[in-house]
Formats: structure tokens, C-alpha cells, sequence
């Protein structure tokens, strides 16, 4: 159907054309579907007109057994639904971003009471997870972080080049569309993604020796808009790895435990001693070389001030 | 060869809202052509039932908005 407003006129599709003096269009509103892998799949339905209906119906009486269903939303339309599917026998879990269902007609005693009802009726009811909630899990990589991404914006735009879809608005979002097509997408090795993410300055590129030099050079310039400023550590999971990244002046740290075979990735020490008490050893990384590479720096200016080669200053404490 | 019809009102949505206008240019405007297009390929009914008719507790007839001759009775 085409509707041309100036000429006041519709065309149909059968060809069909009205004229009007006065328009009013009421055609309701349409569902927003999350951008999630596998949205468009057969049985992903909204459920906002009686077709959608019919064909959950169609989908129900074709499977023929009980199957597990999630919910997204406990709104109006997604508990009416979720209280349907109940009575269809089917086990559902309604998953809602505020932290109560019904949370804009319902005052908190009702929110209860009616999660109370659907529980009892056999529904699990998730509530409270909203986009910041971590881990942050998609496309295969899980990511959690602490800190703050000051160049979001940027790292955005860039990534939407790509045909990154932007759903939750966070920065964790950016983290993770990031590593994806980094990693993913544009095969690059770890190392060189961590320069990507977090490169060095350029006062220090220019110590790096030349062929690796030009490397970093290169990337720096070609994932210019891929630089995270801000303060963060971060951890990315994927497929049998762990990965922590901390911004290139380490505002933020990253504390690795270890325990016998087991580690243990934090920003904070204490937080890795909360799960286990008892570790091997703790350490930062990058950290001592930092220190040693200080303490050496120190010492050859200590050394050439005083002439002395002997002398290695050993006062700088890691 | 193509059909060209003229109305005063044109409403584009057979639901709640497209209904209730028509309803209440009727009763201000006897005369005026008043003309609905919609897409959907069932009778006018209530949105919120659809989790009834899953539940076929309800059925389309009785989801119903108004009775069948409803459009010829308001003349739309």
C-alpha cells in the first residue's frame, strides 16, 4: 500500500486507489525485537496480533510435547501470554529487564503477588537483568569488566561499520563487538588485538625495535577508532580461553590468582581471596617488568650521575 | 483498468483506535463516506483476547468487537 499524502490519494495493492478528505491512521504499534542471533529463527513469534497467535498455535499443536519456552518481557502482553502457555502445559521462563514484572501498572505488592501466581502455575520468573548485569554474553565471548570507556561513542560508530547492531547501549557491548571483530571476523592474534584495544603511546612506540615497530604503527593507525580510552580491566572468555586486558596507563588493574591448576582473574586481589581463600601466589601483570624496567631506568641515571657501574640502585620498591 | 473510490474519511487500522473514530464520526456525520482499509484477514476483535484464543477458551466469534453487520449498519 502507497500512501501519497499530498495528492490525498491510496493505492492498494490490488491497484485499487481512494481518495480522501480527512486521513487518520490507527494502525497500532509493532513489537521491537531484540537484535539477537537467530531472531528470524521458526520459532521466535511476537505476540502482538492474532496471527501471531495462530501461529504459536500452528507451532504448539505441530510439536505435539511439552517444550520449554522463554518469555521476553513481564509486561501486559508477555504475562497474558506467559499465563496462556501455562495452561497449554508448557514450561515457561518469563525474563524481564526491571527488576519486578507488571513494574508500570503494579505497584510492588502486586508485582508479587502476580510473580507469586505464575510461579505457582510452574513458570520461573528471572527479573532484575538489565543490559549493565555481567557477564555480558554473546556471539560466543563473555565478558565482564570494571571501569568506565570514555571513547563509547567512537568505538561505536566504528563498530556499526561493521554491521554491529547496538541493542543494550553499554560499554560492555563495545568490549565484546570489538574482540568479535577483531578476533573473529579480522583473525588478528590476541597480541595484537590487546595493541589494538590498548596501544601504546606513541613516544613508546618509537622504542620498540623497527619491524615490530611498523606493526604497531600500522594498527594503531588502521583501528585508530578502536582505542579504548577510559579506565578498565577487563575479562573476555571464549571457547576454552581467558582473556584480561587493563587500559594502557593502568588506571585500572588486573590480579591474577593462582591456585594449584586454577586461575583466577580480578581487579581486585581481595575478590579473588573471597572465592579462594588460600592461593599459590598472586601477582600483577606487566607489573614487576614495569617496576624492574623503572628500577633499571633509575639506576643507569643514578649510575651515570655518579659514574659508578657497580652501584645498581636497589632502593625502588615493586 | 484500475477503480478509484472518493471518501470524506479514510482510516487506515481496523482495531480499537481506528473503530472508536469511526464510531464517533458517526455520530457527529451521518452523511460523510467513511471508508476503513486494514490488512488483517479477520473481523474486527479485542487485542488483549489473543492469549485467550491460545488458550481456546476463546474463540474468534466470541472475540468479536461488534455483530457481523456492523460496517453496513454505520454504513462504512
Amino acid at each position: 500500500m502507497q500512501v501519497n499524502f499530498s495528492e490525498h490519494i491510496v493505492e492498494l495493492e490490488s491497484e485499487r486507489t481512494v481518495t480522501w478528505q480527512k486521513l487518520l491512521l490507527a494502525t497500532g504499534g509493532l513489537p521491537i525485537a531484540p537484535k539477537l542471533e537467530g531472531i528470524r529463527l521458526q520459532a521466535v513469534f511476537t505476540f502482538i496480533k492474532l496471527d501471531g497467535a495462530e501461529a504459536i498455535d500452528r507451532f504448539l499443536n505441530e510439536c505435539g510435547k511439552r517444550i520449554r519456552s522463554v518469555v521476553l518481557d513481564g509486561g501486559l502482553v508477555g504475562v497474558s501470554v506467559t499465563e496462556a502457555l501455562a495452561r497449554r502445559g508448557l514450561n515457561i521462563t518469563v525474563v524481564k529487564m526491571k527488576d519486578r514484572i507488571l513494574n508500570t501498572i503494579l505497584d510492588e505488592e502486586a508485582s508479587t503477588l502476580e510473580e507469586k501466581a505464575l510461579r505457582e502455575a510452574g513458570s520461573e520468573v528471572i527479573t532484575g537483568h538489565t543490559g549493565a548485569a555481567h557477564p555480558f554474553c554473546i556471539l560466543g565471548w563473555t565478558v565482564v569488566y570494571n571501569g568506565e570507556i570514555s571513547s563509547y561513542s567512537i568505538n561505536r560508530r566504528y563498530l556499526q561499520q561493521f554491521g554491529y547492531h547496538y541493542t543494550l547501549q553499554t560499554d560492555t557491548e563495545v568490549v565484546t563487538y570489538a574482540f568479535d571483530l577483531l578476533i573473529r571476523k579480522h583473525n588478528l592474534p590476541l597480541e595484537l588485538v590487546a595493541k589494538v584495544l590498548a596501544p601504546p603511546f606513541w613516544s613508546d612506540i618509537e622504542r620498540i625495535p623497527l619491524g615490530e615497530q611498523k606493526l604497531v604503527q600500522a594498527v594503531r593507525q588502521v583501528y585508530h577508532s578502536l582505542l579504548l580510552k577510559g579506565l578498565f580491566a577487563i575479562i573476555v572468555a571464549h571457547h576454552g580461553e581467558m582473556i584480561g586486558l587493563t587500559d594502557r596507563i593502568r588506571l585500572r588493574l588486573l590480579t591474577v590468582g593462582e591456585k594449584s591448576d586454577m586461575l583466577y582473574l580480578s581487579s581486585e586481589e581481595s575478590d579473588i581471596c573471597l572465592i579462594c581463600p588460600e592461593l599459590d601466589r598472586t601477582w600483577v601483570p606487566g607489573w614487576r617488568a614495569d617496576c624492574r624496567e623503572a628500577k633499571d631506568n633509575i639506576a643507569a641515571a643514578t649510575n651515570s650521575y655518579k659514574g659508578n657501574s657497580n652501584s645498581r640502585g636497589g632502593d625502588v620498591k615493586c | 483498468m484500475a477503480r478509484t473510490d472518493k471518501t470524506t474519511y479514510l482510516i487506515i487500522g481496523n482495531s480499537a483506535g481506528g473503530i472508536g473514530a469511526a464510531e464517533a464520526i458517526r455520530e457527529v456525520d451521518n452523511a460523510g463516506v467513511i471508508t476503513i482499509i486494514y490488512d488483517e484477514p479477520y473481523p474486527i476483535h479485542s487485542r488483549p483476547l489473543i492469549s485467550e484464543y491460545l488458550t481456546y477458551r476463546y474463540p474468534l466469534e466470541r472475540m468479536l468487537f461488534h455483530a457481523p453487520d456492523f460496517y453496513e449498519q454505520s454504513n462504512i
